[in-house]
């Protein structure tokens, strides 16, 4: 297999480029099919936290990946696994905090990233069913654990957009003005979609800049069914999104799915398939999107 | 609240190392360690002080069962992929952990970047180092890899 490996880059990167490259090309060339799964299932699944099933699937592929060894090898490092006196009295204040406070608060840990799955499955009550009819055929029966939703399914939204939490992005560009989209994201909270578009739509014409209300546009177009408008306010976002690598993520999944949904599946397959290569939290959904949307498209469509 | 943080200057750390090789994230193993002292001392009337280290250790991976349960909507997706089919000659073997010079930090900063393609914000949050002391390591990874490949070409 030949490969054009990048000539070394003369501008501020420092980074050897071609042995990049080559790193990357001789770990990618002795791993056929999908990519290694995240490093803390591998790590976990030494310690057997993992569920049963998984932690079979995933001690299998360890045991065979001389990548994945290598990274828990070096995970494990007391030199890379180190508590840091940082870390220590960071826990510390927090404890000192806790205990004082009422035992109700304990589990407030619980409501951190990994709770976002489960709401993601709560949410199936916003999820919009008509999916299986507007799109190529759903994955046979048995392709997807049972039980679990179809990846493409639109999960709550709405979780990520406390408008008062941290867990809304503030670009540079809407920093001046944070109350002015907080009130433009009161219908999106309350679940009226259409009246959400119409304030984020007003917003932009006097922010046209700001990526959260494209992207916040883009999520209510979709959960209101306006799934071609969806694809021009997630590709506003798209364009706006400035130096926020979680806010991009978040914005080439849904442009994904509102591709997907407008029936461009090669460019849906492009967003997925960067996301998938990407280590980040949506990397697992995309893979499996992709290959969800491979199947769907190599299949005859009777439409 | 002074034996409670007695006790958890003693263990603290290796029950942050425990947790964190049970969920593999920092900022959780943080939580989870945090959690596991504040049941200590919501039970210190009834625990048996003297089985201590091993009892906060028990808590700590009850608490990551708890959280890998909860995570199970992703893994289900996870569970979907094939396992990859993997054949390697023994040099990448050798580039990847028996390369002289490279670091356990270089090694983790390599994989992560090239492998998971995790950018450089990401990697620092997951082992606990700044942006630039992940630039710097994997400035350094690649030069000792140069060197590696012009000595075996």
């Amino acid at each position: 297999m030949t490969r054009d490996l990048p000539t070394a880059s003369k501008d501020g990167d420092p980074e050897d480029e071609v042995v990049a490259a080559l790193f990357r090309a001789r770990t990618a060339d002795h791993l056929a099919g999908p990519p290694c799964p995240a490093p803390e299932l591998v790590q976990a699944s030494q310690m057997g936290t993992l569920p049963a099933p998984l932690q079979e699937r995933i001690a299998r592929h360890l045991g065979g990946c001389v990548v994945c060894q290598a990274l828990v090898e070096a995970l494990e490092d007391p030199a890379v696994a180190r508590f840091t006196p940082e870390d220590s009295t960071r826990i510390l204040t927090r404890l000192r905090a806790d205990a004082g406070r009422s035992r109700r608060m304990i589990f407030a840990w619980w409501q951190l990233p990994a709770a976002a799955a489960v709401v993601a499955l709560v949410g199936l009550a916003v999820a919009l069913n008509r999916e299986s009819t507007s799109l190529p055929g759903p994955p046979a029966p048995g392709e997807i654990a049972a039980g679990a939703p179809s990846v493409f399914q639109l999960d709550k939204p709405e979780f990520r957009a406390g408008a008062s939490s941290d867990l809304v992005w503030r670009g540079p560009a809407d920093s001046a003005a944070p109350t002015e989209l907080d009130r433009a994201l009161e219908p999106y909270h309350a679940g009226d979609f259409a009246e959400a578009a119409r304030s984020l739509t007003a917003l932009l014409d006097r922010q046209p800049q700001n990526a959260t209300a494209h992207f916040y546009l883009g999520l209510s177009d979709l959960s209101r069914g306006s799934d071609a408008e969806a694809v021009t306010a997630l590709e506003g976002a798209e364009r706006t999104v400035q130096g926020d690598a979680e806010l991009a993520r978040e914005t080439a999944w849904y442009l994904a799915l509102a591709y997907r949904r407008t029936g461009q599946i090669q460019r849906a397959g492009a967003k997925l398939e960067a996301l998938c290569r990407g280590g980040s939290s949506r990397a697992a959904r995309a893979c499996i999107g992709l290959s969800e949307l491979s199947k769907a498209s190599s299949v005859p469509q009777s439409r | 609240m002074s034996e409670l943080e007695a006790i958890y200057a003693a263990h603290a750390a290796a029950v942050f190392g425990y947790a964190l090789k049970c969920v593999g994230r920092r900022d959780i193993a943080e939580d989870i360690v945090s959690d596991v002292f504040l049941s200590l001392h919501r039970n210190m009337t009834v625990v048996d002080l003297s089985q201590l280290p091993g009892w906060l250790f028990t808590v700590a991976k009850h608490r990551a069962i708890d959280y890998w349960r909860r995570a199970q909507v992703e893994q289900r997706y996870l569970e979907t992929l094939p396992p990859a089919e993997t054949t390697w000659e023994p040099s990448l073997e050798f580039w990847l952990r028996r390369t002289n010079g490279l670091k356990p930090l270089h090694r983790a900063c390599l994989i992560l970047r090239y492998v998971h393609g995790m950018d450089r914000a990401d990697i620092a949050t997951r082992l606990g180092l700044t942006g630039n002391q992940v630039k710097g390591h994997l400035q350094y990874a690649l030069t000792i890899l140069r060197r590696e490949l012009e000595k075996t070409s």
